[in-house]
């Protein structure tokens, strides 16, 4: 079976291939992706209920029933207290993480023990608390920061727009030409991005570059070029269903992912069956990374973790289906 | 005195018979279970190794996605296996361990049931990881190679290339990694020189190449690294000299990157 297995990896068998084809309709009309009672079991959990108890300040995730200058204070307290209980000399590092104790203890504190709402304020708070920026929060300063200039008159934003028009298969010299550039300029320039994203400890430039791609798609230069022809029909109306029902996007990540451990190029399966471009699935799945961030629910995400497992293990099964069954199927306990 | 004496698990009671033969069951069923999955695994990797390998050698792209595609795929057949045992040992294992236990048999025997079947399984484990790591070493790029062949290719075309205005030689100093302006000697003509694949491949595996060239002064500071925190730091500088040696042009950029590591490390120590 092995060697079954392997040759369908290496190539050396088209029969997979042709079963493949025979069951794309059935890929392309995914099952109903939940039920009703999925529904009922998010209402019953939801933390969404604790959130009516109080208020917070949808920049900084403060309570609203406190000032921000009161909490900092209380804050610096604590920590003071906590810094006098060690017995050697902390590092910045371990410093950084005592007064991160504090105020994490403290906004439990002051603010209902709700532990999502704590994961939002870290989230939104993450470049004083962690040194690190998150995304969806607005916490990257571009204006008078030497690291976000442009390079040979490439913005970020700009980078960001080429990177998603080369992922979505239009041509180098098409896109170059689009935004007026030569190509030796750009080669300098894609040398020279990613070193500013080494050079930058906070990750804020990764985090700015990730918000960018999101919306590369209405990069003013680049959004009237013709990405590569997709090879499913309705490729659009995936795509829309793909922005606005969160269980086709996990259904697709899940997809991909069994794709892969089959040896399939999982982005290339999706452009085949959905029609959906690598760089539109990435551009999509920062916006629900963003929401998912911005609106913290843990129950939610492990209702939709669940369900991408179960949808991954569902495609699985398929793909191993079309590829004469798994190496140990046959050996029973 | 203290009801002790009544505790049969402590006072290990002789195991019946029936008993006896269930655990020796299990157990045999489980190693010869595992025994199996490993064959497979095994015949699987053997077979896939000289393919990966024959593949790594066709091509000097340092990222060749059909490698890629086909190391994951195995790795996921692998994955599918160390899957299958684990459901086994918690479908089958563990409930004959949880009955042993409650029993009332004694403790030793189901401890002892235990422990052999938990330390079969890790070997398992650690067979598994063995293969899997052989598998990554075949789809692994030869970075010195690769640099040689960059070091060869550079000295036959670095005289080479000509001036597209005029025809005149124009010497290529060093290696170029990124499609550069370089101007003619002899009428000023500002000429647009491309690198070949296998040059601007160069920038891509310098790290790697200048870590493994320093990887025995990481491993001198890994096993003394809570006495002497200066040999990371020593570490980190020859590893980025190293770096700078194999593409100059990014010393600059490379040496901000270097501020940035030693500062992260400054703070945890």
């Amino acid at each position: 079976m092995f060697k079954k297995f392997l040759n369908n990896l290496l190539g050396n068998e088209d029969e997979p291939q042709k079963q493949q084809e025979q069951t794309q309709s059935a890929f392309s009309q995914p099952a109903a992706p939940h039920t009703d009672q999925d529904d009922d079991d998010d209402d019953d959990t939801s933390p969404i209920q604790d959130h009516h108890q109080y208020q917070f300040d949808p920049q900084t995730q403060h309570g609203t029933h406190y000032s921000k200058a009161a909490f900092d204070a209380a804050a610096n307290q604590h920590y003071e207290g906590l810094l006098a209980d060690q017995d050697e000399a902390p590092s910045e590092n371990e410093k950084r993480n005592l007064k991160r104790e504090a105020i994490t203890q403290l906004y439990l504190q002051w603010n209902g023990h709700n532990y999502d709402q704590l994961v939002q304020f870290e989230m939104a708070n993450s470049l004083e608390l962690t040194g690190y920026a998150t995304q969806g929060f607005n916490q990257v300063k571009e204006e008078g920061n030497p690291l976000y200039e442009p390079i040979h008159g490439i913005s970020l934003y700009d980078y960001a727009g080429i990177a998603h028009a080369m992922t979505q298969g239009i041509p180098e010299a098409t896109i170059l030409k689009a935004m007026g550039i030569e190509k030796a300029v750009w080669e300098e320039v894609n040398l020279l991005w990613p070193e500013r994203m080494k050079e930058d400890a906070s990750f804020g430039i990764m985090t700015k570059y990730g918000e960018y791609f999101a919306i590369a798609g209405e990069h003013p230069k680049l959004a009237n070029l013709k990405p590569a022809a997709a090879t499913a029909t309705g490729g659009n109306a995936n795509l829309e269903k793909l922005k606005t029902d969160r269980y086709f996007y996990e259904e697709l990540c899940g997809a991909r992912t069994a794709a892969y451990e089959y040896g399939l190029d999982g982005a290339q399966w999706i452009l085949e069956h959905f029609g959906i471009n690598l760089s539109d699935f990435q551009a999509v799945a920062m916006d629900w990374m963003t929401a998912q961030n911005q609106q913290f629910n843990s129950n939610e995400i492990h209702h939709y973790m669940d369900y991408q497992l179960q949808k991954q293990k569902e495609y699985a099964e398929r793909f191993a289906k079309e590829q004469g069954g798994n190496i140990a199927d046959d050996v029973e306990f | 005195m203290f009801g002790l004496s009544g505790n049969n698990k402590e006072a290990g009671d002789p195991v019946p018979p029936e008993w006896t033969e269930q655990i020796r069951e299990t157990r045999e069923r489980w190693f010869a279970f595992l025994q199996k999955l490993e064959e497979r695994v095994e015949e699987l990797c053997q077979a896939a190794i000289p393919e990966l390998k024959a593949m790594r050698s066709s091509t000097d792209a340092v990222y060749e996605a059909n490698i890629g595609q086909v190391w994951s795929g195995i790795r996921g057949q692998i994955n599918q296996v160390r899957e299958k045992a684990r459901q086994t040992e918690e479908q089958k294992i563990r409930p004959f361990y949880r009955r042993l236990d409650s029993t009332g048999i004694a403790y030793t025997t189901a401890l002892q049931f235990s422990e052999a079947c938990a330390e079969r399984y890790r070997r398992f484990e650690v067979f598994c990881h063995n293969w899997q790591e052989q598998l990554e070493a075949a789809t692994k790029q030869d970075h010195e190679a690769l640099y040689q062949k960059i070091l060869n290719e550079h000295e036959q075309l670095k005289h080479q290339f000509k001036c597209l205005q005029c025809g005149a030689p124009i010497y290529l100093e060093k290696i170029y990694f990124s499609t550069s302006y370089l101007q003619c000697p002899a009428c000023r003509t500002q000429n647009t020189y491309e690198p070949s694949t296998l040059a601007k491949s160069l920038s891509w595996i310098a790290r790697d190449l200048a870590e493994e060239r320093t990887a025995h002064l990481l491993d001198a500071y890994n096993k003394d690294a809570a006495r002497n925190p200066d040999l990371y730091r020593s570490y980190l500088r020859s590893m980025f000299d190293e770096w700078n040696r194999i593409v100059p042009d990014m010393a600059a950029s490379n040496e901000k990157f270097y501020q940035r590591l030693l500062d992260d490390f400054n703070k945890s120590v």
